[in-house]
């Protein structure tokens, strides 16, 4: 009740403005189809704007002798094309060779299997006429150290918020068949809602933790304090240069369902 | 259980003997002196009263009652005039004859504030200047009563907050921080146990019903050797006893709650019990909502307390207390969480002889959460706790007017639940257990205050020992030696069973005071102390929440040290009317608990792996100006100060200032008694804001923005201020019945400030692309409050 009385205003503040970071924002899945490495730097917290591309030789390698370079989309806009699917059960690294001569890498990340989603269905939003859960069942494999993502889509629309952001790991449900996991707000009546299942790597999963406290976690009197959010990518001669986002490897199964009484 | 005391250090077993010999050997020192003892009570209700002067003005002898309102003196034999003093009652003068050995049981009575005349003694007691006790406030209850309440609820902790030296990291934050320390770092004891969250409500109120108290002791430093365990303070809250002469009730109607409290005798003069209940009922109002969605959601928390004393002859004294709180939320039927303290003590005062007190305590105190959801398939139920059982014995050995010797020891057994959590076998989720640790806390101490120079100079000198084993049955991990801590450096598992020692820690901890009277009215104080923590609470939020958990010191975790020194100028103005103070302080603090960056703190088996050791240090000044007679009562504090922490692996291992770091705070409290049926109370609040993290960048990563942190509460918020006003109305009262009525008004925040509870950054709702940064504020408006109370 107390709380009630509580309120948030947008403010406007003096912002410290850090150095300008490399980022790095890359994945690849088995799935046949176009993925994207996009080579950037960090804005100031309160700038506006796209951050700024950088240009760079990106190279993708894997563990059974694959190594491509990828061509940027444009010849200006630091997206980096891998036009070639990954393959389960290889591991994958991205080297960065960018124009004032600095050589980055990601740590190898494996493209782990991942089991189907065995079913999805609806259910009724209590509270909230004519919208639904989207719910899924799967299950777990013996042996510990699954990870997974799970990303959702409304009308084809990825749903790209913090808050979207879901994730775990089989430390709860090892080996078992996994029944009603719900990850959408509920949903309206006519919408077609995909839902992706991922596997990620341990260190994804770590990264997508910290990554959500600081991001969707936010604004109670109960959060987590601020701390770096630290990828996958580094400087292959300066261990000390921070480098902002992540490359990963997937594994993606799938189900779709159209909201209907 | 079963334990194995094998870890037995040299230190502990000579302090046992010295606990066991000095009495001895001291008892025998009396040489035609003779001892007036006894109990100092409250006149109107028999409730005994702490720390009142008992003072002999020709002999130049005095002393205080103890915590159980005991007092000793010994001196020639002769015709003495007899004084006695305690703040709010009138003092009582009389002749006495003292040929022998002498039990003497006093009573005082309050003083019924008639404003036109308000008596000032002369010779009122200057205890603030000449007690060596420093850094250490007494609340007066019926003070609290009179301060500008949050919802007419009267609050211990959240007055204690206006105290120099208290900060908190923000308004509705659990707990309070004093000199620097964390909340962990408070030893808060309720009838001499120790209560594990002292609050209610997430953090918005206090779990002291103000009814059911009757002393609140606060030590901010110079803490006595008898009080060990937590680092930085020591907040005594003790039950009222319950008036042994008549029956009476106190209570009240509120916004948020009502609450009744029963006192009365058992046997007259003999034997009385209290009890007291508080409940909230916004869950009552809720109920009453059309939308189901609302109607089936439960909030509400509760305290009941109890106690009951039996006077058994001159010399035996039997208390029976206890205490039993919950907050229980429910989201219709999805989802539930509560937590609640438990307290029960036993303790049993004896005089072995008329200078020789005792005080044996056996004690349980546990704080227990749970949550679950009845949800069919998602069904859900997760525990975790902490609980522990003591005994203790403190001796109060009264030599002579120059020296009282105190020494006792005691012994905790621990068992920590982090949590374990079940599920319905229908959702595929298996049961999680994280293994329960155990400990055992023992101490011993002894300290003796000296006075010196006819009284111009005195000392306080105690020795603390403390032995600190984690016992089986627990479980722990080996790393493989050299490497970090990290779950793939996992090479072997210990399993210790029952009793088995997992490891031990043991230290002294020496106690020093110096009280130099300058004359009656002023005075300087020095004091140093040591403090050893064996038990942290392992939170990594801004403030600490009702989830956290205790984890004992074992084989990845140190116990933590804090050494702390004052020094002190006091001074009463105007026949000790007004009570002034100027105090610095400088603190160290080694072995602090802290987290890695991304800390999984819940459901960790491997807990070690996200726990780093810090540095602490704290330095301040805090001035304080307080008056406690006539019709103007209350007072100004400030303090200036630093909090720092030092983390490897935390802001590039550079010092950085930890949340709750205010340089300045002032408070100012009011108190006026206009009439006879009026009286009206301020409260004024000013801090710098506290510092946070403000992002130098951001990236993108899928879609999301993130913000980039790398400089630890390198920023500030905006400064906090808060006024508050209250007016309380006196009924007038009924001639024949002894019943008092009276109508509390409350305004919290007067002037209605947004104070910035936090700032935080997200991505704009509509424009994801846009990130901006959002104040919280938790008490966005001035908040009125209507409150009757009454007395019988």
């Amino acid at each position: 009740m107390a709380m009630t009385i509580a309120c948030e205003d947008v403010v406007d503040i003096d912002l410290p403005q850090g150095e300008s970071l490399l980022q790095v924002d890359g994945f690849i899945s088995a799935e046949d189809t176009l993925h994207f490495v996009r080579v950037s730097r960090t804005l100031a917290y309160n700038a506006s704007g796209d951050f700024p591309p950088v240009s760079a030789t990106v190279v993708l390698q894997d563990d059974k002798g694959r190594r491509d370079t990828l061509r940027e989309e444009t010849s200006t806009n630091g997206l980096y094309i891998i036009d070639r699917p990954g393959v389960v059960g290889n591991t994958y690294t991205l080297s960065i060779f960018t124009d004032d001569g600095q050589e980055y890498q990601s740590q190898p990340e494996l493209l782990a299997p991942v089991t189907p989603i065995d079913s999805i269905y609806l259910e009724e939003d209590e509270f909230q006429e004519d919208e639904f859960f989207v719910v899924f069942d799967t299950s777990d494999p013996v042996g510990l150290g699954n990870y997974y993502r799970w990303k959702q889509y409304i009308d084809d629309d990825y749903q790209n918020k913090a808050e979207n952001l879901t994730f775990a790991s089989d430390e709860f449900v090892e080996g078992n068949p996994i029944f009603g996991i719900s990850i959408t707000e509920s949903v309206a009546l006519g919408k077609k809602v995909k839902i992706e299942q991922l596997s990620i790597s341990k260190r994804n999963f770590e990264y997508l933790d910290v990554l959500r406290s600081q991001t969707a976690f936010v604004g109670s009197i109960f959060d987590p304090p601020p701390a770096p959010i630290i990828g996958n990518i580094f400087n292959v001669n300066d261990p000390d240069e921070v480098i902002a986002g992540y490359f990963s490897a997937s594994d993606i199964s799938s189900a779709t369902i159209i909201v209907r009484e | 259980m079963q334990c194995n005391f094998y870890g037995i250090s040299k230190g502990w077993r000579f302090l046992l003997l010295l606990v066991c010999l000095v009495p001895l050997s001291l008892s025998a020192q009396k040489q035609g002196k003779v001892t007036l003892n006894g109990y100092i009570s409250n006149g109107n209700t028999g409730e005994k009263l702490i720390g009142a002067t008992v003072y002999f003005p020709e002999l130049k002898a005095g002393t205080y009652t103890n915590e159980y309102g005991f007092y000793s003196l010994t001196v020639p034999p002769g015709n003495y005039q007899l004084f006695l003093a305690y703040t709010g009652f009138t003092d009582l003068s009389r002749e006495i004859v003292l040929e022998k050995d002498t039990i003497l049981n006093l009573e005082l009575f309050s003083e019924d504030l008639q404003v036109e005349e308000v008596i000032i003694s002369a010779e009122a007691a200057n205890d603030n200047v000449s007690n060596v006790e420093m850094s250490t406030i007494k609340l007066n209850i019926a003070d609290v009563k009179k301060m500008p309440q949050l919802l007419g609820e009267v609050d211990i902790i959240r007055s204690i907050q206006l105290l120099p030296g208290v900060s908190t990291v923000g308004e509705g934050a659990t707990g309070f921080n004093v000199r620097g320390g964390n909340v962990d770092q408070n030893l808060v004891l309720l009838d001499e146990a120790p209560v594990y969250n002292s609050s209610h409500l997430l953090g918005f109120f206090s779990i002291f019903n103000a009814d059911a108290v009757n002393d609140i002791k606060l030590y901010k430093g110079g803490i006595p050797a008898k009080y060990g365990g937590r680092l930085s303070s020591v907040l005594d809250v003790r039950q009222k006893e319950g008036n042994n002469k008549e029956f009476s009730g106190t209570g009240g109607i509120g916004l948020l709650s009502s609450r009744l409290t029963l006192e009365g005798p058992i046997k007259k003069d003999k034997h009385s019990f209290m009890v007291a209940g508080r409940r909230t009922y916004l869950d009552i109002f809720l109920g009453l909502s059309p939308d189901e969605e609302i109607s089936s959601n439960t909030l509400f928390f509760y305290d009941l307390n109890a106690k009951m004393n039996f006077t058994l002859g001159d010399k035996d004294r039997l208390f029976l207390s206890g205490y039993l709180g919950n907050d229980v939320f429910g989201f219709q039927d999805d989802f539930r969480f509560s937590w609640g303290n438990e307290t029960a003590t036993i303790r049993w005062n004896h005089i072995f002889n008329e200078r020789t007190f005792s005080n044996f305590t056996a004690y349980f105190s546990d704080y227990e959460y749970n949550l679950g959801g009845e949800d069919g398939a998602n069904s859900f139920d997760w525990n975790s706790g902490i609980r522990n059982y003591s005994l203790k014995a403190d001796f109060g050995f009264f030599v002579n007017p120059q020296n009282t010797l105190e020494f006792g020891a005691s012994s905790i057994f621990y068992r920590f639940r982090p949590g374990d959590v079940s599920f319905s076998e229908e959702n595929g989720f298996n049961d999680f257990v994280i293994d329960k640790e155990h400990a055992v806390e023992s101490a011993a101490y002894i300290s003796n205050e000296t006075k010196l120079f006819d009284n111009k100079i005195t000392i306080q000198a105690g020795l603390r020992y403390s032995l600190f084993q984690n016992v089986g049955e627990s479980t722990v991990f080996q790393y493989a030696e050299g490497m970090p801590l990290d779950t793939a450096n996992i090479v072997d598992t210990l399993r210790f069973g029952s009793g088995d020692l997992v490891k031990s820690f043991d230290g002294f901890e020496p106690r020093l005071s110096v009280n130099f009277l300058i004359d009656q009215k002023q005075s300087v104080k020095a004091s140093y102390n040591r403090t050893r923590q064996y038990i942290h609470l392992i939170s990594n939020t801004t403030a600490a929440t009702p989830i956290d958990v205790w984890k004992p010191s074992g084989t990845y975790v140190d116990p933590a040290t804090v050494d702390q020194f004052s020094l002190g100028y006091f001074r009463n103005f105007q026949d000790n009317t007004y009570e002034a103070s100027l105090e610095v302080y400088y603190k160290t603090f080694d072995n602090l608990v802290d987290y890695v960056d991304g800390a999984q703190l819940l459901f960790n088996r491997s807990l070690e792996t996200e726990l780093l050791a810090g540095e602490g240090r704290a330095y301040g000044l805090e001035l304080l100006l307080r008056k406690e007679k006539g019709r103007m009562t209350g007072w100004i504090g400030y303090t200036l100060s630093r909090t720092e922490r030092l983390i490897e692996g935390i802001n590039s291992g550079d010092w950085f200032p930890s949340n709750y770091d205010k340089t300045h705070d002032l408070s100012v409290v009011l108190a006026y008694e206009l009439s006879k049926y009026w009286d009206i109370s301020f409260n004024f609040a000013y801090q710098t804001g506290r510092p946070i993290t403000y992002p130098n960048g951001k990236f993108i990563t899928d879609g999301v923005i993130a913000p980039i942190y790398n400089n630890r509460n390198g920023a500030r918020t905006p400064d906090y201020h808060r006024m508050d006003v209250s007016a309380n109305y006196e009924f007038k009262k009924n001639a024949e019945k002894n019943f008092k009525q009276s109508l509390n008004f409350s305004i919290y925040n007067l002037y209605a400030r947004r104070n910035p509870y936090s700032i935080y950054f997200r991505q704009n709702e509509d424009n994801p692309e846009i990130t901006e940064a959002v104040q919280l504020s938790i008490f966005a408006n001035l908040i009125p409050s209507i409150t009757y109370n009454f007395e019988f």
